[in-house]
């Protein structure tokens, strides 16, 4: 099992200072990786299903990564998640590739289809689209991490044009993809290395795997890609057995939120520090210092 | 929306070179030089933009489409080129006191809101130290991969200036325009400076480029022609904005001082500063210097303290300390 910690980007946390101190502690206490959130824009006032309060901030996710790139050597660096459809693929994918060249090849690029229509329409997306966008997006920037000379998208389409630097990973950072819906399912077996489950339960994900490999079985997957990873956030509190009974379901990857309500509002020290403190306890209450 | 105001002591900076045309293994030279010119004390540092390339860059020498006279792509269209906003941040990390320009964005490549918010936050993450340079560039193949119409790079251009001046408010905002409308929305964290990310707006004298460095500009950054002389540059734009009727308020210039060499190709320090004054006179604020630097940090610190130390003692900067 890996041991990953959400939310840097985000609430409390959401402060040069704080963000440093949080990415090099996770990484000096042996976690395996870091993840970011967002919301790009929040409306005013929040309404359902928006999860977070009008005034949250959320720091830009790739600025983020590469701001923690700087300041760490060996921990991963996860997006969990980018929104793909309220993103440009080629202008993403050249970030994306710029964060893991900088990195030294520690990015985990985690993408969702987006679910609150509010957001949308401030960023000018039709909210319907957003399935057909992220499909195509990630074909999309695959395919400038590739060197294809072409593509012919309904969203977007090139002829004789190359970006680079390519990422550093060979075949790009591995792709995982969030959600709950059988659309993601799908798209994690057919276009990801992983799928991630955002507060999900023993429950929900045994269901999810359950889903996830029957339609490896149905449906083409890449070759190379292997087994499609399982990541989650868990809902419940973890200690050492519930990790057990993650792992009993296959589960590769435990991405801990300390307390959901972090996320919310703004810089806070006293939570920050709260937080530096769960960075440090955590790996000797789960085993994995 | 200026973060500095156009009287301040004339700055020297530097363009840190985040692309290549061969792949360079890693990037510790861009990371080192940054901070050289950091430590050395230079006011401002620079990186460029290309998110693509088609395999045609002629253009780049042509000004009907946006390019400069005699210009050169430098890497080929296979060349690396680090994302600015991205690398930026990277710098960031890592130096305390530069000021950190895009000189310059392609910011009409980026989806306006996103855009707003990188920007935002890469203001944050440096502790307000991001200068936003924007330019329409010269590359229709790029805008065409980005799904946007090179025609209307004008109009985009300045739809995701409005765009960002709305979202940096701090506050619940709207905005409407033909291309996007929104109410009560909110993009925290707001940048530093309740002015916003000051802008720099990039460009040949014409009237587009007036209008939007009038509105949101904060600095010009010439291009082309009014680059190679920027002394008439800056009497055209004024003088346009005047013809115009553009309520002008003074902006900053940046203006490249040219180096001198001596009889051995060395740079001629004390010959070269000497251009400095006739550049304040004429409206540079930001003295853009281009010198070969060495590899090795401390040496490319001590190439960049030294013109430090001449430009701060003609410009009555003397005074100042070098930062340790």
């Amino acid at each position: 099992m890996r041991f990953g910690f959400f939310g840097v980007n985000s609430g409390v946390l959401a402060e040069p200072e704080t963000m440093a101190a949080v990415a090099r502690t996770a990484e000096a206490a042996g976690w395996e990786s870091i993840w970011t959130g967002e919301h790009v824009v929040v409306a005013d006032p929040q309404r359902p299903p928006s999860p977070v309060s009008p005034g949250t901030h959320f720091v830009d996710q790739i600025a983020s990564l590469a701001f923690l790139a700087a300041h760490t050597s060996t921990i991963r660096l996860g997006t969990g998640i980018v929104i793909l459809p309220q993103r440009n693929p080629v202008v993403l994918a050249k970030e994306l590739a710029s964060v893991d060249v900088l990195s030294g090849g520690r990015l985990e690029a985690g993408f969702g289809v987006g679910y609150v229509p509010a957001e949308f329409e401030a960023i000018g997306v039709p909210f319907a689209e957003r399935g057909a966008r992220t499909d195509e997006h990630l074909d999309a920037m695959a395919a400038l991490w590739r060197g294809d000379p072409t593509f012919d998208g309904r969203f977007t389409s090139w002829n004789g044009v190359e970006a680079s630097p390519r990422p550093l990973q060979s075949g790009g950072p591995p792709i995982h993809v969030g959600g709950g819906a059988p659309a993601t399912f799908r798209r994690a077996v057919r276009r990801a290395h992983g799928w991630y489950g955002f507060l999900s339960t023993l429950e929900s994900t045994a269901a999810a795997v359950n889903n996830i490999r029957t339609l490896e079985s149905e449906l083409d997957r890449p070759d190379g890609l292997g087994a499609v990873g399982i990541s989650v956030s868990p809902s419940e509190t973890v200690d050492r057995d519930l990790v057990c009974r993650y792992e009993d379901l296959g589960v590769d990857r435990l991405i801990l939120v300390r307390d959901f309500r972090d996320v919310g509002r703004g810089p806070d020290p006293e939570r920050s520090e709260s937080v530096l403190e769960f960075l440090n306890e955590t790996p000797d209450r789960l085993g994995f210092s | 929306m200026t973060g500095s105001s156009a009287a301040a002591l004339p700055q020297l900076s530097i363009q840190v070179v985040n692309f290549a045309a061969e792949p360079p293994g890693d990037w510790t030279r861009l990371s080192d030089h940054a901070v050289a010119a950091d430590r050395a004390g230079v006011d401002r540092l620079a990186v460029a933009d290309h998110v693509a390339f088609g395999d045609d860059l002629d253009d780049y020498g042509d000004p009907s489409k946006g390019g400069t006279i005699g210009g050169r792509q430098p890497t080929g269209p296979g060349g690396a080129w680090l994302e600015p906003l991205t690398s930026l941040t990277w710098l960031a990390a890592r130096t305390e006191k530069i000021r950190l320009q895009t000189g310059i964005l392609l910011a009409a490549l980026r989806r306006p809101v996103v855009l707003a918010k990188t920007a935002a936050t890469l203001d944050v993450l440096s502790d307000g130290r991001l200068d936003l340079g924007v330019g329409v560039g010269w590359q229709a193949a790029e805008y065409e991969a980005a799904g946007l119409d090179f025609t209307n790079r004008g109009r985009l251009l300045d739809h995701s200036l409005e765009v960002c001046r709305a979202l940096w408010a701090g506050e619940p905002t709207a905005y409407a325009s033909d291309e996007l409308a929104f109410d009560d929305i909110w993009s925290m964290p707001s940048p530093v400076h309740e002015n916003g990310v000051p802008i720099w707006v990039s460009g040949t004298v014409n009237r587009r480029t007036a209008r939007r460095l009038a509105t949101f500009g904060c600095g010009w950054i010439p291009w082309g022609a009014d680059r190679a002389d920027v002394v008439n540059g800056i009497l055209g734009m004024r003088a346009l904005q005047e013809e115009i009727g553009l309520d002008a308020r003074p902006f900053e210039v940046q203006g490249s001082l040219p180096v001198v060499r001596n009889d051995t190709g060395d740079v001629d320090v004390p010959l070269t500063m000497e251009g400095v004054a006739p550049l304040v006179e004429a409206g540079v604020t930001d003295c853009r210097i281009a010198v070969p630097l060495p590899a090795d940090p401390s040496g490319a610190e001590d190439v960049l303290a030294e013109l430090v130390a001449s430009f701060r003692a003609v410009t009555g900067r003397g005074d100042i300390e070098p930062s340790p």
